[in-house]
């Protein structure tokens, strides 16, 4: 093994007897954003749930900062400091903005340092301070992005993953969160991995990017490349 | 003197249906947690009963006094039966498995207690017992005042629990969202574990006070069990408030149809407004449905 930070190493899962992923490996250094694109039901999301430990791999391993993770339970990775931020966002509607952030603080360290975490993400997002009062459902589609994105950052995550976090918002609020997200990534050194339909958004976002289809990693790359792929331009670039 | 009969019926009505409320609460934060309808609620009623009983009958214990204790036990009764049994049959795909569960272990247990305790009814008096306080011309026994009080007090409790602690936030986050509640890694196992206890617990303080003033069998769960059904069905599953109003409203029809119809015709009253309240409540939703 070459040692990087997060190495996914031919990962199969299959949900029942269907098999959705084959054999997928890749890599992510600290402080790297990493896309994983792909058209619908190529498996992106699949990979993520399989790397944040919410479904279990039926063989290859993941291996984190030196250490091998076993699957099917999310509190062991989420010790590790692999965090997902799921798609559609799963907030906790009747709960409060405020106690929707606390919640996501449940490790010792994550939770002696809730009230500094707090503060940072007001700092970035000030509608949520606004809205810290309020229950999480009564908010837009953009603050419950905002909220879960939060929400995931409270249990300070080494990497996070972000599963289809444009989905059903206005462009411009995707825009401010992966702004935000990338200035801590490059500050703080997090690791992130997103998983995006929106191609050309996940690549200018990340700095190399993996194309899944049909439950296989076909192209991988820096994002300039991908971006000049002319298999790429024609199939998800539109030109 | 009508009148005055029914404020009677409806105070005594209140203080039954505080053991609905109790136990209509304890099935609904089971359900909002796991999804699942426990068939089984009116046994563990029934378990705390004896419970209560045989703390009385061999340490002297009254059955007020003996709350906390019965409360513990069930607790530690209601995470063992989650664990062993409950977690390891809940499917993703469908909770039939779940439902025939709690309904076998329902009849189970008041199988076991008809063979460990017979058929006949046992008492456990409280130090309250027969005593009636007299309030501007109504009588109201003392042991129910005193259960319904506390019934108040462990509503509250829950609700506060539920508001302000870790664990409160927990089992809301879990009932909310499961996924959710994975991803920021909560324990949903251990949740359901401490939900499925408190559920018992809560049926443990009700069984508690109910014993100071009435009398346990093995079949006792069952009236309550179906009480509690209708409890959550007119306060709608899910809703805490709701379960509480219901209870308190299912107990007023009781004592005050049984006043007004005779005992006879207590449950065929009540039944029948059960009917007509669902009835109602499915045309009133398919309006708001549009």
């Amino acid at each position: 093994m070459s040692g990087h930070y997060l190495e996914v190493d031919k990962i199969n899962v299959k949900y029942g007897d269907i098999q959705v992923l084959w054999d997928a490996s890749f890599y992510a250094d600290k402080g790297e954003i990493v896309a994983l694109v792909g058209s619908n039901g190529a498996g992106k999301s699949t990979t993520v749930k399989a790397v944040s430990g919410l479904v279990k791999i039926s063989s290859g391993s993941v291996v984190f900062d030196g250490q091998h993770l076993e699957g099917g339970n999310c509190r062991k990775f989420i010790d590790h400091g692999i965090i997902l931020c799921p798609e559609g966002r799963q907030l906790f509607p009747n709960m409060t903005v405020y106690e929707n952030l606390e919640t996501g603080a449940c490790s010792k360290e994550a939770e002696a340092k809730k009230k500094e975490t707090i503060a940072d993400i007001f700092k970035w997002f000030p509608k949520l301070e606004e809205r810290k009062n309020q229950m999480a459902g009564t908010l837009s589609g953009g603050e419950q992005q905002m909220v879960a994105f939060s929400r995931s950052m409270m249990g300070l995550p080494k990497v996070l993953l972000m599963d289809e976090p444009s989905l059903g918002l206005a462009p411009n609020i995707v825009d401010d969160i992966f702004r935000i997200a990338k200035k801590i990534a490059k500050e703080n050194g997090l690791t992130i991995i997103v998983v995006e339909q929106d191609v050309r958004k996940a690549l200018k976002f990340a700095d190399r990017g993996y194309v899944l289809e049909n439950g296989v990693i076909s192209i991988s790359g820096t994002s300039d490349e991908l971006m000049g792929n002319e298999e790429i331009k024609k199939a998800y670039l539109g030109f | 003197m009508i009148s005055g009969f029914l404020i009677q019926a409806i105070i005594n009505g209140i203080m039954v249906g505080g053991i609905y409320a109790l136990v209509g609460m304890s099935l609904n934060m089971i359900f909002g947690v796991m999804k699942i309808v426990n068939f089984c609620q009116g046994e563990m009623l029934m378990v705390s009963m004896y419970v209560t009983y045989l703390l009385y009958e061999y340490l002297g214990l009254d059955p007020f006094i003996a709350i906390p204790i019965v409360a513990v036990v069930m607790f530690l009764f209601g995470a063992l039966i989650q664990t062993t049994l409950i977690t390891r049959s809940i499917k993703e795909d469908g909770d039939q498995n779940v439902l025939f569960l709690t309904c076998c272990l329902g009849i189970f247990l008041s199988n076991v207690a008809l063979m460990l305790f017979t058929s006949d009814y046992k008492t456990a008096d409280s130090m309250f017992a027969n005593q009636v306080v007299t309030v501007a011309g109504m009588n109201i026994s003392v042991p129910r005042l005193v259960g319904f009080f506390i019934l108040c007090v462990a509503t509250a409790l829950v609700f506060l629990m539920l508001k302000y602690t870790k664990l409160g936030k927990h089992i809301r986050a879990t009932s909310q969202n499961a996924i959710g509640a994975q991803v920021t890694g909560i324990k949903t196992k251990v949740v359901y574990a401490y939900t499925y206890g408190i559920g018992a617990a809560i049926a443990g303080i009700a069984g508690a006070c109910l014993m100071s003033y009435y009398y346990v069998f093995p079949s006792v769960g069952n009236t309550y069990g179906t009480r509690s059904f209708i409890v959550v069905t007119m306060g709608g599953l899910g809703s805490t408030i709701g379960a509480c109003l219901g209870g308190l409203g299912l107990g007023v029809m009781e004592t005050v149809g049984s006043t007004l119809v005779g005992a006879a015709f207590k449950d065929t009253l009540v039944f029948l407004v059960f009917i007509l309240i669902l009835v109602l409540k499915e045309n009133i939703n398919r309006k708001k449905r549009g």
